[in-house]
């Protein structure tokens, strides 16, 4: 009898819970942040950070949390957001210069969201500072192009079309190195960290992030092992190219060591195709985007909000301690963000360029 | 030699029907993406045809295939025709789960599947099911609901639950500080 | 060194860290006994509360949780022969047996100790080995990687018993099931069927839950009865098991040292861990042949002792360089990033106080976990008894659940229910099932490591020492799969003719 019994409270209890449910009134929604790659990473990490402290700007405080929807390097979450989220809100994504890339690169059949009708909230640029192994003889741009062996230039890269590999080859060319040997097959920045440091490949294309705090060759970098030769930059909404405050040391754009070897300013599908990855796509490295459809007022509550969380002093304090940089210099304002994304994903020629590129041996 | 009836043989072209496939499809991929699947496609469908053999041709005992086959043993005792017939029943059961759960989503398809299995293929007794139902109710939603986060894929018919979604949403996520 | 270790020692002490430690292991023991969820889930549900911890009370947590997945995962495997996790598939091909035959609660004796001694022989491994540490990892390079993933698929030859044929096969097809997604040396999508899901390839977990979880609940079902067909009084208990542990103290050692060294190379680790361990077992004991899957304790003490081990190892890449060596070192990896640590020499120079503590809180964790578990054993041996009826619906959904966290979208379930179908058939038609996952998990390890280093060494990879040593293995291994495959043909055939004889000796005597 005693476990009847036990069944029989148990389930008034829950019949009760439930009446409570439906009679309370209303609370604040629940905001959600989607990331396209499983928990652990940059990605997670910048959303776990903002989820602490968003809700607080926005109005009724509701709770931010962040849910983890990987695969297809983050397609399967900008699908989602773009087709299904509702335009209340309630869900953004979280998404990274890759959406870009495979915007130009992936099938059009797979590619299953259009960057230009998603607002943007915030943007974080991703600088990224091309670094060679000591072994290779070089300690600056001049001596890559002039003292090393060009034979024993090995680029590293996740995969044949993702964008390290891509940078790599492309700044190369630019500078009119056209032998080397391109590595592109392992998988993630760890596994090429390692094969940096055992001598298996001699350039790869970093982030800023990578050089400092916990960054993955903050290690090789500070035994002398690894030498930046140029960085990316930022590009400004104005057009022009600046270098950037979050890359120590006096490394010059690859715009700028173009600039000295040719001597004129840089142009061509090579150019543009960089110019577009390097730079446009970059700048976007993180960018908190909205599902279209949504209302401009609710856009710019939610962009005041963001705005208000940036300059918060314990979430740039939590930023800058897991990031290890400034996060004042890499921010981007919506609207620049939004310019400079339009003008690099209409269609242009270095699309096609690139695609080629890419389906050549 | 002689030929005999062997239904383990049916799998087996089953399988080599899959490498032919897997196999021609590589075909229209460029060199250094086929070169893989190619080694080791082409050799295994040599390999199927030979198995293929052995199961028509080879005079072998049904058990001496499996023994020493390192995984797990099979129960021989039930009779094959009550095996197809439970079998059927079983997987049965764990795709209508999945029907279920395309159908009407996987909040409210567990308390059914666990409800309805419990009621009408176990026997037991409406007590049983229901505190059952309860318990794992409580953990799915505590653990992969409150705590995890899971985005839960809409159901075809998403009302009921959205509607779920959105009560432990607004009142029970405050119980949980993540 | 010493006093580094001193330090974190008397670090860990401090209540509030054992408090964190003991809640670590409380939830990794959960999480390891439900299948298919395992370390990672509970890790990504600590990350954000490490925001707000210090390095010290960080890792203690984390660390406690995933020192003790490996230990309970062996309630599921023993109990219904389904994975508690991918380290633990192996177990259940001696342990499910060993339930049947009543003796669950000395599987789980067995494996407790066998898991204790094991991990901490891992954490002692990677406590002394921290001198060393950086050159051993720097000289394996990808020649050497892609000899390493070689070497387990050649284990297919020993796994497949006496059907080699269809174990290759098999091994074949879970290489082509591993193809599929982006290749990343052409960006070609493969076998993806205009399917997004399919992009980054089909993930582990629904695989193997399909292909060993399901299957074994079917089978359970159609059988109609409780998992142990022997009656209660014959429940052998966990001491028998502790005894079995010391008496094989050298196979528990030796598959310790595989733990922490397949656990040490980055792609490689959890999934073939245990799998890597058996077949040393079934390679190096006497009799292993003939007893091996029918619920011999040996076959449950080899993968326990290494899939803990395996832990230890796993932190070797991950501290030593950042890379990690499994999906949990990677969130590990993250809570490091969120502690404001950079992994590499200084883990192993300034914050060496916090390695040490990690190593520490392995082995303490172990410690813990193992203690708990065997309190709990007698009882859990118990579900053995109860109705299958009741654990069926429990089990599919959970093994849903857990399959749908893999990424959280409908291909999941998908590939749960192909592989729970071909996973059935496979083992109603004697095709051998761990080939396949071996096939799947060593598949882009293998690919991809020849690509590299072809293009990065031409054939000058093959000269390379350790190469060279691990080739030799690899001949000694199929050697000996050979010779075994052989020995048990023969054998079988002198039992097939002892039957004849005594069959045909009945028929003259009627």
């Amino acid at each position: 009898m005693k476990r009847s019994k036990a069944v029989s409270w148990c389930t008034l209890f829950c019949l009760l819970l439930f009446a409570g449910l439906m009679t309370t009134t209303a609370a604040a929604k629940t905001i959600n942040i989607l990331i396209g790659y499983p928990p652990g990473g940059g990605h997670d990490i910048e959303a776990r950070v903002m989820a602490r402290y968003l809700g607080k700007y926005l109005p009724g405080n509701p709770k931010v949390i962040v849910q983890n929807m990987p695969g297809a390097g983050g397609m399967i979450m900008s699908s989602y957001v773009y087709n299904r989220a509702k335009p209340d809100g309630a869900t953004i994504g979280l998404f990274g210069s890759s959406h870009g890339l495979q915007a130009v690169l992936a099938p059009p059949e797979m590619v299953k969201y259009d960057l230009s009708k998603m607002p943007i909230l915030w943007s974080v640029a991703g600088i990224q500072v091309h670094l060679t192994r000591d072994f290779l003889g070089a300690r600056n741009a001049n001596d890559l192009l002039t003292k090393v062996d060009r034979s024993k230039i090995a680029v590293a890269g996740r995969s044949k079309q993702g964008s390290s590999c891509l940078r790599g080859q492309l700044a190369l060319r630019l500078l009119g190195v056209e032998t080397y040997t391109a590595v592109c097959a392992y998988g993630g920045t760890s596994p090429i960290r390692a094969a940096m440091e055992r001598s298996e490949v001699s350039y790869f294309v970093a982030s800023d992030a990578h050089l400092v705090g916990g960054g993955a060759f903050v290690d090789l970098h500070n035994r002398g092992l690894v030498f930046p030769m140029y960085q990316s930059g930022i590009l400004k909404s104005d057009g022009t190219i600046a270098r950037s405050a979050t890359v120590k040391g006096d490394v010059p754009t690859l715009y700028e060591v173009y600039k000295s070897v040719h001597k004129k300013e840089p142009s061509g599908p090579d150019w543009e195709a960089w110019r577009a990855i390097g730079l446009g796509i970059s700048n976007l490295t993180r960018t908190l985007v909205l599902p279209p459809g949504i209302a401009g007022a609710k856009v710019g509550e939610l962009r005041e909000a963001v705005g208000k969380m940036a300059k918060d002093p314990g979430f740039v304090k939590d930023w800058e301690r897991v990031f290890g940089q400034k996060l004042a210099p890499v921010l981007v304002a919506p609207d620049d963000a939004s310019k400079i994304r339009d003008e690099t994903m209409a269609p242009a020629e270095w699309q096609d360029h690139l695609r080629k590129f890419v389906a050549a041996k | 030699m002689k030929l005999r009836a062997n239904p383990g043989a049916l799998f087996t072209v089953f399988i080599l029907i899959l490498m032919i496939g897997l196999v021609m499809t590589a075909k229209q991929w460029q060199f250094q993406a086929r070169l893989f699947p190619w080694s080791i496609g082409i050799p295994t469908m040599l390999l199927c045809f030979l198995q293929l053999g052995m199961d028509l041709f080879r005079n072998r005992n049904e058990d001496e295939d499996l023994a020493g086959v390192m995984d797990l043993p099979v129960d021989r005792s039930v009779p094959v025709r009550v095996v197809i017939q439970r079998a059927v029943n079983i997987f049965s059961w764990i795709f209508g789960l999945y029907a279920s759960i395309w159908i009407i989503g996987f909040i409210l398809s567990v308390p059914l599947f666990l409800l309805l299995y419990l009621r009408i293929q176990a026997g037991e007794s409406w007590k049983v099911a229901v505190t059952y139902m309860v318990v794992m109710m409580v953990f799915m939603v505590g653990v992969f609901e409150m705590v995890l986060h899971i985005p839960w894929p809409p159901g075809l018919i998403n009302g009921p639950q959205a509607f779920i979604l959105g009560l432990v949403e607004q009142h029970l996520s405050s119980l949980v500080p993540i | 060194m010493w006093e580094a270790a001193t330090v974190a020692f008397e670090n860990l002490l401090v209540p509030t860290r054992l408090l964190y430690l003991f809640i670590g292991v409380f939830m990794g023991l959960a999480l390891g006994a439900i299948p298919g969820l395992g370390g990672l889930v509970g890790l990504a549900i600590l990350l954000p509360f490490t925001f707000d911890m210090d390095s010290f009370e960080a890792f203690a947590i984390m660390i406690g949780l995933i020192s003790v997945t490996s230990t309970s995962d062996t309630i599921p495997s023993v109990l219904f022969g389904v994975p508690g996790t991918s380290a633990s598939q192996a177990t259940i091909l001696d342990g499910h047996p060993m339930a049947k035959k009543g003796e669950a609660g000395r599987a789980f004796g067995g494996a407790y100790m066998a898991s204790l001694i094991g991990g901490v022989f891992g954490s002692l491994v990677l406590a002394l080995s921290i001198p060393v540490l950086r050159p051993i990892v720097l000289a394996f390079g990808s020649p050497e990687f892609f000899m390493l993933g070689f070497l387990g698929i050649s284990m297919v030859a020993v796994l497949s018993g006496n059907a080699p044929v269809k174990g290759l096969i098999a091994g074949a097809l879970g290489l082509c099931v591993g193809m599929v997604g982006m290749d990343p040396q052409t960006g070609v999508l493969r076998w993806v069927f205009g399917q997004l899901y399919l992009w980054d390839g089909v993930p582990l977990v629904p695989v193997a839950l399909g292909i060993f979880a399901i299957p074994e609940i079917v089978d359970l079902t159609i059988r109609g009865t409780r998992i142990a067909d022997v009656p209660k009084e014959r429940l052998v208990g966990v001491l028998s098991g502790i005894r079995d542990t010391f008496r094989n103290w050298f196979l528990v050692v030796r598959c310790g040292v595989v733990g922490v060294f397949v656990g040490a190379i980055p792609g490689l680790g959890a999934s073939v861990v245990d799998w890597f361990a058996y077949g040393h077992a079934i390679q190096t004991e006497k009799g292993a042949n003939e007893t091996f899957g029918t619920g011999d304790v040996r076959g449950v003490l080899a993968p326990e002792a290494a899939n803990n081990a395996k832990e230890g190892g796993a932190l070797i890449p991950t501290i030593a360089f950042g890379v990690p060596g499994s999906a949990s070192m990677a969130l590990l990896l993250g809570a490091m990033t969120i502690q404001g640590l950079t992994p590499g020499s200084a883990m192993l120079t300034k914050d060496l106080a916090v390695t040490y503590t990690m190593i520490w809180s392995l082995a303490v964790a172990n410690i813990f976990g193992t203690v708990l578990c065997m309190l709990l054993t007698n009882t859990l041996a118990k579900i053995a008894m109860v109705r299958i009826n009741l654990l069926t619906p429990l089990v599919v959904v959970i093994v849903f659940l857990a399959s749908f966290q893999a990424t959280r979208h409908y291909g999941d379930l998908w590939s749960l229910l192909f592989f729970s179908l071909l996973g059935w058939l496979m083992k109603r038609f004697g095709w051998p099932r761990p080939p396949l996952i071996l096939g799947l998990v060593l598949s882009g390890i293998i690919e991809n490591y020849l690509f590299i280093s072809v293009s990065r060494y031409g054939a000058a990879w093959m000269a390379r020492p350790i190469v060279m040593i691990v080739a030799v293995l690899i001949v000694v291994s199929l050697y000996y799969g050979v010779r075994n495959a052989r020995k048990q043909r023969e054998l079988q055939q002198e039992r097939d003719a002892q039957v004849e004889h005594e069959g045909s000796g009945d028929t003259d005597e009627a």
